[in-house]
This record gives C-alpha cells, structure tokens and sequence, in this order.
C-alpha cells in the first residue's frame, strides 16, 4: 500500500519550507471561514504541486551584482543562486534526480558564508542534507525501494573494526596461543580463543 | 494570521480534521459517477471511527511534528486526479466517461489509465495513515516500521500486515 501510495505521486515526497507555511495559512483560513459560516474560495492548497527551480527570466548583470532581497516565506536567494550555476534546466525534484540537485545545490554555494540574506538558503540545504540521511533510514523501514546514495563510505566504523578484527592488531597473538590441529590457518581461532586453548 | 509551524501538532490535527471532514463530503459519491474504479486504499464499509479521532490515534500512537501533518495535505494533494482535493466531476450535459478523460489534463484516452485517486469517505483513513507514514519517515528524525503503525491501527491492520513489504 505504501509503495502504490509514492507511485501515485510519482515518488516526489520533498517538500519545502515555503509549501509547508503556505498550507498552514490555507488550513487555518479555510477552518476559520468554515466555522464562521462565511462563504469560503477553496483554491487548491498548492498549484503545481511539483517542485521547480525553474530559470525562466535569467538575471541581467546588475541584478547579480546586487543582493537579492529575502521575503518570509520563499526562499528568494535560492533561484539567483541556482542561475549562478548550469541551471537553464529545469530541476524536478524527484527521487531520482534528487542527489544531482543536492551536488548541484552544494557546488554553488560551496563558497557561501550564512548571512541574513542567504540564511534560508543554508537552511533548505541543510534541510535537504538531512532528507537525504532519512533517505538512507526510510530504505530500512521495510520498503522495497531502491535508492541512490550520494556518497559510498568505505571507512565506516563498522568496517574498520572488521577490518583490525580480521587482519590487525591481535592476530599474531591468536597464532602464538592457538595449539589447534588446524595449525596457522585455522579459521577457528580468528573467532574464538577459548575454543583453541580448549582443544 | 499566519500559520505557526511551531504550534502543536493537536492543533494542526484539528484543522486538518476540519478541512478533510468538508472534501469526503464534499467529494461523496462523485468517483464512482464519474466512472473511477475503486483503488486498493477502498474499504467496503465506511470506517465508525470519525477522522478527528483517527489522527489523533496516529498523533497517540506516531507521534511527529506538526509539519508531518501538513506533508500529508500536500501528498493527498499530489496524488489526486485532479491536483486538487475537491473533485469536481464534469456538468450533467457531459457526463460520459469520455468527457472525464478529456476534462482531465494529462491523461490518455484509456478508462483505466487515470491516474490519481479522489478522496472520499471510503478510501481517506487509509490514505491518510498511508500519508502519516511516508510523511514521518521522509521529514521526521524518529521513524516508525510498518509493523509497528499496523499493529497500532487496528482499522487495517489485516490488510497491512497482507501487503506489508
């Protein structure tokens, strides 16, 4: 059920800050209308409901010069910013081209320092860091879903630890103590000394 | 007044209660006169427990933010037929099937080729924990398994535990 729920949105599941407010203001005066008894216009909550950062007037030159100027509830710089980069395209939101954006998002405002005009933007970037961390856990909550991580860790903890484990650190000593009949091979006393000694 | 998305997640349930109570009301019987089959969220009978109750059993017992909820207005909203919650079926001079496909933006010419779901007293708790529950594992930290939300929710727990992945 859950799997033909995103194939019916087309696994578009990102969601702005933006989006979220604006459905908020739409909940809040609709239900205030409603229990007045007034008369109500229910536009959709969000039209165009997919995600487009779509570059449709190119800034001239002054207006990339100057600073754009932050409103409440969108994120202004994002779109000036998106245009600094390769961004004639427009960019779709989805599973699948989610990780090209986050690169895209990071590689031009890698140089970018957090100021109150560019703060939204840090936080919608941060906000897509972490969307892409629940990523990783929203594969293990039972969902046959294939995804694309955006960096492949070879180093991780876990495999370190396997790696000193299995090759590293106490493994001479296993073969001084072990007097196993299996001899310097023995596949027994990588796991467990106390059987060898036992033997 | 703006919306606070720092106000508590009862709140927010109540006027999603508010909101959703007037769309299955509104959308009543319209699917299947405009000749939508039934979908896989559908149950048979109409659910006894009302839809303010049902999300605060989710509140109860998968406890997220605020914004979860308001991700669940805007999922529904993706996934219905015509981008919009109130679905209005086209006028009694055309109502033949046809004229639904060509009303519709975006869809071929084939009966069951339309995509999309519209939302009424039947299908909307299952969509609407089907919803809580994407929403909660794609924004919140904390997540819940699909176990564990079926077995809390007893109105579908046979059918989840069926199609469960």
């Amino acid at each position: 059920m859950e799997l033909e729920f995103l194939k019916l949105c087309d696994f578009s599941l990102l969601i702005t800050p933006a989006e979220l407010v604006e459905c908020g203001d739409s909940l809040l005066t609709f239900s205030l209308k409603y229990r007045a008894g007034q008369s109500y216009d229910l536009p959709p909550l969000l039209s165009g409901s997919h995600i487009e950062f779509r570059n449709d007037s190119k800034p001239s030159n002054h207006e990339l010069e100057s600073p754009p100027t932050p409103s409440p509830l969108t994120i202004s710089g994002k779109e000036n910013i998106l245009s600094h980069s390769s961004s004639s395209e427009i960019y779709q939101l989805d599973n699948t081209t989610h990780t090209t954006a986050l690169s895209l998002f990071y590689e031009s405002s890698f140089d970018m320092f957090p100021t109150p005009q560019n703060f939204e933007l840090f936080e919608f970037s941060s906000t897509l860091t972490a969307a892409v961390a629940r990523r990783v856990r929203f594969r293990n909550g039972n969902l046959n879903l294939k995804l694309k991580s955006v960096t492949k860790s070879r180093n991780t903890t876990t495999q370190r630890r396997y790696r000193r484990q299995v090759y590293g650190g106490k493994r001479k000593e296993w073969k001084s103590i072990c007097d196993g009949p299996f001899g310097r091979n023995c596949s027994k006393c990588k796991k467990n000394l106390c059987r060898c000694k036992k033997r | 007044m703006p919306f606070d998305l720092q106000s508590p997640p009862a709140e927010a349930i109540k006027l999603l209660a508010t909101y959703i109570t007037f769309v299955t009301k509104s959308n009543e019987q319209k699917a299947t006169a405009a000749g939508l089959k039934p979908t896989r969220f559908h149950a048979r009978t109409l659910p006894s427990i009302d839809i303010l109750g049902y999300l605060n059993r989710i509140l109860k017992y998968a406890p997220c933010g605020t914004e979860c909820f308001l991700a669940m207005i805007i999922y529904l909203e993706r996934i219905s037929v015509t981008g919009t919650l109130i679905f209005q079926p086209p006028t009694s001079e055309d109502a033949s099937v046809e004229s639904l496909q060509v009303q519709l933006q975006n869809t071929s010419l084939s009966k069951e080729s339309v995509k999309g779901i519209v939302v009424d007293a039947y299908n909307i708790h299952r969509l609407l924990i089907t919803a809580a529950l994407v929403s909660i594992k794609f924004l919140s930290d904390v997540f819940y398994t699909n176990l564990h939300v079926s077995r809390n929710d007893w109105l579908i727990f046979r059918c989840w535990r069926s199609t469960c992945q």
